[in-house]
């Protein structure tokens, strides 16, 4: 019996010790650098932080004042080097605007086809035509590894993030 | 415990592995087999069973012997020596100040079984010493180094042990010595060596440790054999001779170990002391013990004189067997005991103790007798008178069925070395001789003409009792076991018939 509770007791310490540990770390080494880059951004708030041992997923939540096409991509490698190892996935929280929603639901099919085909110089005018088409306001990026996103009606915004290789998911369509 | 700890701080090593998507498998393995290594190299040490290991686990005064000196019965001479010797121990100012060097090992030597162990608790117990103790074959691995690892653990413990008890003095007690300090020779194992440096070392005192004096004592059976390193002084500087009991200490033993048990008036602990002449005192205890079984097994609520007599049966000739003899077999059985018993008594009058017809051990009959008084020197008369008895048997035999038989090839063992003893004690025809020089031919000679001669006189002796033969013969198959006053009675009784 007593062999039983060193036994019991010895494995509840050293869990606790080590479980204690790495969560004391996460939150010195990686949540606390991430709310402090966030802080510096002006119209970001994390809705949510997630630290595991094999990845970090972020909700975010951007003000439509955010100047996200120029903005965001240099925050995202700064997010990515604190992350260090870990994959970091962004979740961007878009509010529902069912007029949005459309469009970007409209736009996914051909951007969608110009990434799997690479075929990129597509991607600019097939959000043109759907902004025509729903009366919107664009901003279109691209670098090595997204592309941005940003259409825009009155005070309404709706970002997205979609990755240039197909079997990488750093940021999520929410 | 330790094992119990470690398992449990592994099992949630692996848990957090696995939380961190790490595959803890490769590292259980690993771990596995670290253990086998360890527990495969030094078993004993790692899981508590050593005995300084179990000191240094003991909490408070455990580890500080209850058995006091006058708890062991006997050995008188043995225990002032000790008590001499371990005062160096209890007043070390005073011997500081006559700039007396102390006191490094005592070495108790003596047969199995007097209590050698019992005086090292008892030391411990007299100087109020953590007392820590191993035996020297768990010094013995086949991996070189780790005997010397133990001793120097042995060591550490016994101090830390001490400190822990707040004790200013611990007692390591090395049973069984010889198996470690035995003689070093070219052809030795290192193994052993070191095992030996390591001991010496630790005995220079080279890792003094102010707070605690150490003092080594051992124990063996065989002193003869120990390397001359440990028995110079510095290092074993008392040797101290546990020897068998005499009748005396035997009487003393028995009345310890009878204490507990319900003696019956009829008892004499002072005869059974007597009957018991050559027994240690493990094989005293044993008896008592033995007694109680028996007297257990017969619903008796006392222990009885018979229950005394059948244990000292069992201690010196072993358990009964249930060989069952054909009647021919058994009535010369009965004959040669018979043959014995009567050349005993005639040569020792009073001196037999007892005539058994029941197998014991290997002996399909047997006579006990008792020497009437310890004895340690022999004249002639006397291992002639042996020598008689010893014939005896088998001349019963030739008697009175007419034919001898392999049971007497003991007897002729035992007789044939009482008859080497008197060629070489110089009492026989050729006077002084050097045993070494003499051929084996010449000593073959001497002891077969002594033999023969006693041989006649055994024949003759015992032509004269031969009507005797018949009844007794028919009563001790009835009764199977005759004590020696039974015997006697039955003797003198057919004798004046």
């Amino acid at each position: 019996m007593r062999q039983a509770k060193v036994l019991v007791g010895s494995l509840l310490v050293t869990l606790v010790v080590l479980m204690g540990g790495f969560l004391a770390s996460q939150w010195w080494f990686v949540t606390k650098p991430i709310h402090q880059t966030l802080d510096q951004q002006s119209g970001l708030h994390p809705a949510k932080i997630n630290v595991m041992p094999t990845e970090v997923r972020l909700h975010l939540y951007i003000n439509p004042t955010y100047d996200f096409i120029q903005r965001y991509p240099r925050l995202l490698d700064k997010l990515e080097q604190t992350a260090g190892h870990r994959k970091l996935t962004v979740v961007l929280d878009n509010p529902r605007y069912p007029e949005l929603e459309q469009a970007w639901s409209d736009l996914q099919f051909a951007l969608r086809e110009a990434v799997v085909t690479k075929r990129y110089t597509l991607i600019p005018d097939a959000v043109k035509q759907v902004a025509r088409q729903h009366r919107l306001t664009y901003k279109v990026r691209i670098d090595e590894r997204f592309v941005y996103v940003e259409l825009q009606q009155a005070d309404r915004t709706w970002r997205q993030v979609v990755p240039l290789q197909t079997d990488r998911a750093e940021a999520l369509p929410s | 415990m330790f094992l119990y700890l470690m398992t449990g701080v592994g099992l949630a090593v692996a848990l957090f592995l696995i939380f961190l998507g790490v595959n803890p498998f490769p590292l259980v393995v690993l771990l596995a087999m670290v253990w086998l290594v360890t527990s495969l190299q030094g078993g004993r040490i790692s899981q508590g069973s050593f005995g300084a290991k179990k000191a240094a686990n003991n909490k408070g005064s455990s580890t500080i012997p209850t058995t006091r000196f006058e708890e062991i019965g006997g050995q008188e001479h043995a225990k002032t020596e000790l008590k001499e010797a371990l005062d160096f121990l209890l007043h070390h100012e005073r011997m500081e100040a006559y700039g007396i060097r102390p006191i490094k090992g005592i070495l108790l030597a003596g047969p199995p079984g007097t209590g050698k162990t019992l005086m090292a608790k008892a030391a411990a117990h007299y100087t109020d010493s953590v007392f820590v103790s191993a035996s020297g074959s768990e010094f013995v691995e086949k991996y070189v180094g780790v005997g010397a690892q133990r001793i120097r653990r042995l060591f550490q413990d016994a101090r830390k042990a001490a400190k822990k008890n707040r004790k200013k003095s611990a007692i390591v007690f090395i049973d069984e010595i010889d198996v470690i300090g035995g003689k070093r020779e070219g052809g030795q194992q290192r193994e052993y060596d070191q095992t030996l440096n390591q001991l010496l070392t630790e005995m220079d005192g080279i890792y003094v440790d102010g707070d605690v004096r150490m003092l080594i004592m051992a124990a063996t059976n065989r002193k003869e054999m120990l390397d001359p390193a440990l028995l110079r002084p510095g290092r074993f500087d008392r040797h101290i001779l546990v020897d068998l009991p005499d009748k005396q200490a035997r009487l003393q033993i028995l009345t310890l170990h009878a204490r507990n048990k319900p003696l019956s008036p009829d008892v004499s602990l002072d005869k059974v002391a007597q009957d018991t002449f050559g027994f240690s005192g493990a094989q005293l205890e044993s008896l008592t013990n033995e007694a109680a079984i028996y007297a257990l097994r017969q619903g008796s609520e006392q222990l009885e004189p018979a229950h005394f007599q059948a244990a000292i049966d069992k201690v010196m000739m072993g358990e009964k067997t249930d060989r069952k003899a054909a009647h021919d077999e058994k009535l010369r059985v009965a004959i040669h005991e018979l043959g014995h018993a009567i050349m005993a008594e005639l040569v020792q009058p009073g001196s037999v103790s007892s005539v058994a017809l029941s197998p014991r051990g290997q002996a399909l009959g047997y006579v006990r007798q008792h020497p009437g008084q310890d004895r340690y020197l022999y004249t002639k008369e006397q291992l002639e008178g042996r020598i008689r008895v010893c014939l005896a048997g088998a001349a019963a035999e030739q008697l009175v069925l007419g034919s001898k038989s392999t049971g007497a090839q003991n007897d002729y063992e035992q007789a044939n070395r009482y008859a080497r003893g008197l060629v070489q004690s110089g009492l026989s025809e050729r006077g002084i001789i050097d045993a070494e020089l003499i051929a084996k031919s010449e000593l073959h000679e001497t002891t077969t003409k002594i033999l023969n001669e006693l041989q006649t006189r055994t024949e003759q002796q015992l032509a004269s009792y031969l009507p005797l033969f018949e009844e007794c013969t028919a009563i001790l198959m009835r009764k199977e076991v005759l004590n020696g006053d039974e015997f006697r009675q039955l003797l003198r009784e057919k004798a004046s018939a």
